[in-house]
């Protein structure tokens, strides 16, 4: 009985925290900027969110790419079906692989940093600071990266998929010694651009809310101790990480039958 | 006789079930420097936070001569104990962030501004530095800059000596009259530091177990038989001040 009872009480403690994430990006997304210096936050929080997570996007997508080469070179080979590789590596890339593993590595690169960084200025009072002089913190510092980070996701997305399928194009023709021209002939026969391509970069868009709103209020809410600000980062990386695959699921199967 | 510009009256302040004030009154007089010292942990900094609207009141009211009586002075400083300079930001732009943020000011002009906030302070030389790059005194005079960029009436100091070594403290004191004086402004100063305090302050609230154990100018600071406070001012009788607090 008391397992049970255990377990509503978990539930109606989640279902409390959803609704008030929920409530917390409805308080930002009305925060929209109304100062020269609050919109140019956004093209900076841009920059450091997003250019500075370029160089770890492109190199594990190329490695990502190229494993998925091998991998399906190995598979493909045993029913003699080696010239779709194209096909296999652009669609798993495309649809799944290239929107879930960026969200992942986002979260990890600029997820726990946009927590870190705000719960630092809580406990290091930066934040009172600019309360004190009158500053609107949603509109000069949430608002900024929830844009940067909806806008970014979707850019860096589109990266990972260039050099997942650059890196297993290279690896397919360089190690593996396939047929270039096949290869890159079943991408153009199979691959959709509404269906494989708009289809994974749609996902991001709802990726990039969840990472940002879960970054923000774990960060805004982080406990004044160094202890706070590392427990809030770790709540951040977990819970966006499964927010994420949930998501994905959800879209997916929408998706699947919408689209 | 003037009217004062903050009226706390029979301020409380609770965190969660623990009382930090109870039932105090205060009153801060325009032009003034009052000092808030006493012992760690007896609310001096909760009081602070209250007067520059930071953290909600338990009861009582704090009125302030000023347009709208419902909230603080628009043009107030802070200097926070841990000065809370934004760490990604240059010295420069630090000082630079209030104008900018309510002044839409061409380039030029807010570059004239700031170099002379930083001027007043000393600091023209580190204008593009980093927070981090700065030794303990200079962050100081940078927050004092910062806190004072809009020119405020009312300027909150928090621990303005915690930490500096007695050159630097006794410069900072000096600092903080020099800018009195230029703005006109009326500061509060929480402070452990009492020779200092006692140059600066035109009047010293003492605090002890969340009430006020003692009010008045430097000199009836310095000539009172208050034993906690002639225990606190003095601290040859610190032992005096640990056979009071265990009597207490």
């Amino acid at each position: 009985m008391s397992f049970i009872v255990q377990m509503s009480q978990s539930i109606y403690t989640q279902i409390l925290l959803v609704g008030r994430i929920t409530l917390f990006f409805i308080s930002i997304l009305r925060s929209f900027p109304r100062k020269i210096i609050e919109t140019y936050q956004i093209v900076l929080q841009m920059f450091f969110i997003g250019a500075k997570t370029i160089s770890i996007i492109v190199l594990s997508a190329v490695f990502i790419g190229s494993v998925l080469s091998i991998q399906g070179h190995y598979i493909l080979n045993m029913f003699g079906a080696d010239d779709q590789l194209g096909q296999l590596v652009a669609l798993s890339v495309l649809r799944e692989l290239g929107p879930v593993m960026t969200a992942l590595l986002f979260i990890g690169r600029a997820g726990g940093s946009v927590t870190s960084e705000i719960g630092i200025m809580q406990l290091t009072d930066q934040i009172n600071a600019l309360k004190s002089m009158q500053v609107n913190i949603k509109r000069f510092i949430m608002f900024p990266r929830l844009v940067a980070i909806i806008v970014s996701l979707p850019l860096l997305t589109m990266l990972f998929n260039a050099f997942a399928i650059i890196g297993a194009y290279a690896i397919s023709t360089i190690s593996l010694k396939l047929d270039s021209g096949m290869f890159l002939i079943s991408i153009n026969t199979y691959v959709s651009f509404w269906d494989d391509v708009a289809a994974g970069l749609f996902k991001t868009l709802f990726f990039g809310i969840i990472i940002a709103t879960i970054a923000l209020y774990y960060g805004i809410n982080a406990t004044k101790s160094s202890t706070g600000v590392a427990h809030a980062s770790t709540k951040t990386v977990v819970y966006s990480s499964i927010s994420i695959l949930l998501c994905d699921y959800i879209l997916t199967s929408m998706l699947m039958r919408l689209w | 006789m003037s009217t004062a510009l903050i009226q706390a009256d029979n301020l409380s302040i609770y965190y969660d079930s623990q009382c930090v004030l109870n039932r105090i009154n205060v009153k801060i007089m325009p032009k003034q420097t009052t000092a808030f010292m006493g012992p760690s942990g007896v609310g001096k900094s909760s009081l602070l936070k209250a007067l520059s609207g930071q953290i909600p009141l338990h009861s009582g009211t704090i009125n302030y001569n000023h347009k709208d009586p419902n909230r603080a002075p628009l043009k107030t400083g802070i200097l926070f104990q841990d000065n809370a300079l934004l760490l990604h930001l240059t010295v420069f732009e630090n000082v630079a962030l209030p104008i900018r943020y309510h002044y839409n000011l061409p380039e030029k002009i807010l570059n004239e501004i700031v170099m002379m906030k930083l001027h007043a302070v000393n600091l023209e030389h580190a204008a593009d530095l980093f927070p981090d790059q700065l030794s303990g005194g200079m962050t100081r005079r940078a927050a004092i800059a910062r806190s004072i960029a809009l020119d405020p009436d009312l300027i909150f100091y928090d621990e303005p000596f915690a930490g500096q070594d007695p050159i630097n403290a006794e410069s900072i004191a000096k600092l903080i009259k020099k800018m009195n004086k230029h703005l006109d402004a009326t500061s509060i100063i929480i402070t452990h530091e009492v020779n200092l305090t006692l140059q600066l302050a035109d009047y010293i609230y003492i605090f002890d177990k969340h009430s006020i154990a003692f009010q008045g100018s430097p000199q009836s600071v310095s000539k009172s038989k208050n034993p906690f406070v002639q225990a606190f001012i003095n601290p040859s009788l610190k032992s005096d001040t640990q056979s009071y607090e265990d009597n207490a």
